[in-house]
């Protein structure tokens, strides 16, 4: 009998919220009819970036209009599934090659690509493309995605403008330079390598490989790829190296409970850091209103840019091996397996990744290195704070990019980064346990693929 | 409570008030200050200027909306039921119910995914809605059952003999006399549904139109770069909201909850 | 009655039968794939997974000190609002204000709060606990230096999100946006204290504190009860702010179920598998947990829990 008092209840109140819902949706939808609607998700690049793309290719392409919408890196993956699960994915999505946004994750969701890009570009397509870029986006045997750019870390950025002024080289050739530059900095109460491992982010990895380079070249990916283990004397050696760093206040004390964003980024961009360990997608600060910007973004009223400059990494092992640039394709641009707009999407995808106009626009936000070869960003317009000497010294890091010694993330699977970072942790928060244990733990948790 | 003699004590005491809350006023003030640092009030300026930015209050205002009714429905009858009918196993289904109070979101997550897809509701203000309200009937309905266990059955008894059927009885005894419970739904829903931050992050997604207001804050962090005093800024933005609602109806939900928690 | 017992038991259980039947799939199971179920290979991982029984420890741990803070502080609290100070309105709206906010929005803050650099190293600063070396390394003041390692307290620095200290700055974060709700109960049923019994034990001379021991805190009893279980129900859940805050690290060692299983599904290839698995033991947890806290507050009480707080 209280059922029938409920019918009419839940009717009125549905009733209700549908006439209220109506109401609300009211965003227009003038969309004509002959123009098709390419909706693109991404964690990569940033919102204004991913517009001012959008709006290139629009120019070019007036019958397709792109949508753009960014996702935190954390809740790329989370808002993925659940969107392609229930067939309401975007379009087209970028694929790294490896981490948490990697084709691990994404790949099952993109459409083979292969053949539509030997369609369009030819049989030799491959080769327009970066070193190996294309094959770090393959998953089961599929082209996945078309590399929209290339990334290369292993150096460090510094704040010229802070070295100038406390007397420090610009040059540390051994890490007894480096320590020595940071008791300069530590004395002037400046933090010298700021850095952040509080968050499962890749770049603690970056800086590990870095040191590992040193040491032993090959050890690093080998042990990423299983011929070696982290259960070795060199992975050792980087945890102790890590410890003698915050030891010798190379890192701040916080190292363990900031992030790399926002907090170590911020750090440095609001000049209260010397160094920091970045990768190639640091120049984009470099640029005089996107460092006046991030400046803000940090908490500098009335912001005065500085001079960044790349700094080749000191030799930490003192073996006369400091490592150089190594990196691989940052990410590649998939089509979902399920769009209903292929040929938009194609347009799209292809115009990004593979035409002049595309990557030129890409490689100007000075983001990512050029997917397609023979691209180079137009320095001379990018309104750099200090042009004369940042020219020659990027151009030289981008030229060292496109060589790359080695992958940066390609092998590595998301629970391996998580290992890794892990291990970085506690070698630099457990002072009670020994590097030994912390290697074998790490090696115990890692997980390997060949995709 | 504490006896408190003489204008000099009663200023002791308000003292000790005093230094007991600091702690809760400290994140505020951080929160204040970090959102004034770097560009000053343009902070502010830039996050209202920010495209939909009227879309993320009305969202949740919606979903909010929504819930509380849906919430307020089921919940009063329902309590009804298991307070002044006699049912059979009623206690099975009391139990039952309050099982589910137990459920952690984070197991709902793959779940509600794969339903939300099969059943339509995907990317639809109701993936998030129907979980919510689902999610809070269990608390509400202990709050309600205790505060109707306090009507005498006299009353009902009373109305019965003049006629009045079970619907009737709910209808003009039952619903007038918990109104200050409803006010304490009103406020523990809304509160619930204003700071939802992971349902509608994965079932709703960022698309346009369809974020709420705990995602505001991620307008301003980006791949490389957080706005931390953007991000402080939506942060004081999205909780006026909210304080606004409590301050006003401060008065009605103490008397809901003490109505509810004891008779 | 029905449709609200239907309605939310009815999405719950039908939440957690899939679950249930995902969690017999391989660990590694994603909705790309195509159905097959195993067997139990996804619960003999957890147990035998280390983060698993940290998760569970660290509950344990969050449940029985975040408790007891809530606790003694909304009864003091209360007990104050209820004397004779002056605004208490405005004391109430501080206290309650916390409660409303999202720890979404609450996060970042408390990120700021307990940075080394932040407002509570500044206090302790000025207050001579903690001195600021050159490079803007904090470090304890020369006497705490001594006396810290003599407690057990030697790993602990003046830098808070690190393993020894997380858990507990995640503690103090649910604290401050829980103790609002509590307060409120407690004010609530304090109201309900008979004020000749009070006016008694003063006229024999009781203080304050007697007062507070004796009288007001045996009466808040069901009050206190019915905190264990929400808290304790709360406590199992909670997700929000060691994801947010600490992202249940470092090396873990704030990690809960909550965050352990959605690193699982998300943070970690996606084992769909594995992450339902945790998923049916935590509800199981959960279950039993409350099933059991409510068995024992009704031997005193003879109905079904009394009032409140937020879940």
């Amino acid at each position: 009998m209280k059922k029938n008092r409920t019918v009419p209840f839940v009717a009125a109140i549905t009733v209700g919220m549908a006439t209220m819902l109506g109401c609300a949706e009211d965003t227009p939808k003038d969309d004509a009819a002959d123009q098709a609607t390419v909706v693109w998700w991404g964690y990569a690049p940033d919102t204004s970036v991913g517009e001012l793309w959008a709006a290139e290719f629009m120019k070019d392409h007036p019958d397709i209009k792109v949508e753009y919408t960014n996702y935190e890196n954390v809740d790329y993956a989370p808002a993925m599934e659940a969107a392609m699960q229930s067939g309401r994915g975007p379009d087209v999505f970028p694929v790294a090659t490896g981490g948490v946004t990697g084709r691990e994750l994404l790949g099952p969701y993109g459409m083979d690509l292969a053949s539509i890009a030997e369609e369009e570009l030819g049989p030799l397509w491959k080769d327009q493309f970066g070193p190996g870029y294309v094959d770090q986006l393959t998953y089961d045997g599929a082209i996945v995605a078309l590399p929209v750019g290339g990334v290369a870390t292993g150096f460090f950025w510094i704040n010229k403008d802070l070295f100038d002024t406390h007397g420090v080289s610009t040059e540390l050739a051994t890490y007894d330079d480096l320590k020595a530059a940071c008791e300069t900095f530590g004395a002037a109460g400046v933090t010298c390598l700021t850095m952040g491992v509080a968050s499962l982010d890749c770049f603690i990895i970056d800086l590990m490989h870095t040191i590992s380079q040193s040491y032993d070249h090959d050890y690093f990916l080998e042990a990423v790829l299983g011929e070696r283990s982290f259960d070795d004397p060199t992975f050792v050696a980087i945890l102790d190296k890590l410890r003698e760093m915050l030891a010798d206040g190379v890192f701040a004390q916080n190292v363990v409970s900031i992030k790399q964003y926002p907090e170590a980024n911020n750090e440095f961009l609001s000049g209260q850091a010397a160094m920091v360990h970045m990768g190639t997608w640091y120049a984009q600060y470099a640029k005089r209103d996107g460092m006046i910007a991030s400046m803000e973004a940090a908490g500098v009223s009335n912001p005065t840019p500085f001079t960044m400059m790349p700094m080749a990494s000191p030799d930490f092992a003192g073996d006369g091996h400091p490592a150089k640039p190594f990196g691989d394709v940052d990410y590649g641009m998939a089509i979902n397996k399920d769009t209903k707009n292929l040929e938009a999407a194609k347009t799209f995808v292809l115009w990004l990744t593979s035409t002049k106009t595309g990557q030129q626009t890409v490689v100007n936000a000075i983001d990512l290195l050029p997917a397609l070869t023979g691209v180079q960003p137009e320095w001379d317009n990018l309104g750099l704070v200090d042009p004369e000497i940042q020219i020659p010294a990027f151009t030289e890091l981008f030229d060292e990019g496109a060589n790359p010694d080695g992958w940066r993330l390609m092998a590595i699977t998301s629970e391996t980064n998580n290992a890794l970072v892990v291990a970085a942790q506690r070698a630099l928060s457990e002072p009670g346990a020994s590097t030994a244990e912390i290697a074998k733990q790490a090696e115990s948790e890692v997980f390997r693929t060949d995709f | 409570m504490f006896e408190i003699r003489g204008r000099l004590h009663r200023l002791g005491m308000t003292v000790i008030t005093a230094v007991l809350v600091i702690p809760f006023l400290l994140p505020m003030y951080t929160m204040a200050r970090g959102s004034l640092q770097g560009a000053g009030w343009a902070n502010y300026r830039a996050v209202i200027a920010l495209p939909g930015f009227v879309t993320y209050f009305r969202n949740s205002a919606m979903i909010a909306v929504a819930t509380i009714c849906i919430v307020y429905v089921l919940t009063m009858m329902a309590s009804y039921g298991f307070s002044k009918l006699r049912i059979r196993h009623k206690e099975i289904y009391f139990w039952a119910l309050m099982g589910a109070l137990t459920m952690p979101e984070v197991v709902l997550l793959i779940p509600l995914v794969s339903m939300a897809a099969k059943t339509g509701a995907a990317g639809t203000v109701w993936a998030v809605i129907i979980p919510l309200a689902a999610l809070q009937i269990p608390f509400t309905v202990l709050l309600t059952r205790n505060y109707i266990d306090g009507i005498p059955d006299s009353i009902l008894e009373a109305a019965r003999i003049d006629g009045a059927g079970t619907i009737r009885q709910f209808w003009s005894i039952i619903l007038p006399l918990t109104k200050p419970m409803a006010v304490a739904i009103i406020v523990l829903v809304l509160i619930n549904c204003w700071n939802a931050y992971l349902l509608p992050l994965v079932l709703l997604g960022q698309e346009e139109g369809l974020m709420v207001v705990t995602q505001l804050p991620n307008s301003f962090k980006s791949m490389y770069n957080d706005d931390q005093t953007k991000i402080l800024a939506c942060a004081v933005l999205a909780a006026i909201p909210e304080v606004a609602a409590y301050v006003g109806l401060q008065k009605h939900f103490e008397r809901g909850m003490t109505a509810g928690a004891l008779k | 009655m029905l449709p609200a017992v239907l309605f939310s038991t009815g999405l719950v259980y039908a939440c957690v039968g899939y679950v249930g039947y995902v969690s017999l799939m391989p660990p590694r199971w994603r909705p790309v794939y195509p159905p097959a179920v195993e067997g139990f290979d996804s619960y003999a991982q957890a147990l035998d997974d280390r983060l698993f029984w940290t998760s569970i420890w660290h509950t344990a741990l969050f449940f029985l000190v975040s408790y007891a803070l809530i606790v003694i502080l909304g009864i003091v609290l209360a007990a104050l609002m209820h004397s004779r100070i002056y605004l208490p309105t405005i004391f109430k709206v501080i206290i309650f204000v916390p409660s409303v906010i999202a720890p979404a929005i609450m996060a970042p803050v408390h990120r700021q709060v307990f940075a080394a650099d932040g407002p509570i190293n500044w206090f302790l600063e000025r207050l001579g606990l903690i001195a600021v070396e050159a490079n803007g390394t904090r470090v304890w003041a020369g006497w705490l230096q001594g006396l810290l390692p003599k407690i057990g307290l030697g790993d602990v620095t003046p830098n808070w999100i690190q393993p020894t200290t997380s858990l507990w700055v995640v503690v103090a974060a649910q604290v401050f946006s829980s103790v609002g709700i509590a307060f409120i109960l407690f004010f609530a049923s304090m109201g309900q204290i008979d004020r000749e019994t009070l006016e008694a034990a003063k006229i024999d001379g009781a203080g304050n504190i007697r007062v507070l021991w004796s009288i007001i805190v045996p009466a808040t009893r069901p009050t206190i009860a019915t905190l264990a279980i929400l808290h304790g129900i709360t406590s199992l859940k909670l997700f929000d702010y060691p994801y947010l805050i600490t992202s249940g690290g470092p090396a873990h060692s704030s990690e809960f179920l909550g965050t352990l299983i959605y690193n699982v599904l998300f943070g970690t290839s996606s084992r769909y598998g594995y992450a339902s698995a945790l998923s049916v033991m935590l509800f199981v947890l959960a279950l039993g947990t409350s099933v059991l806290m409510s068995l024992s507050t009704r031997e005193r009480r003879p109905r079904a829990p009394k009032a409140a707080g937020r879940v």
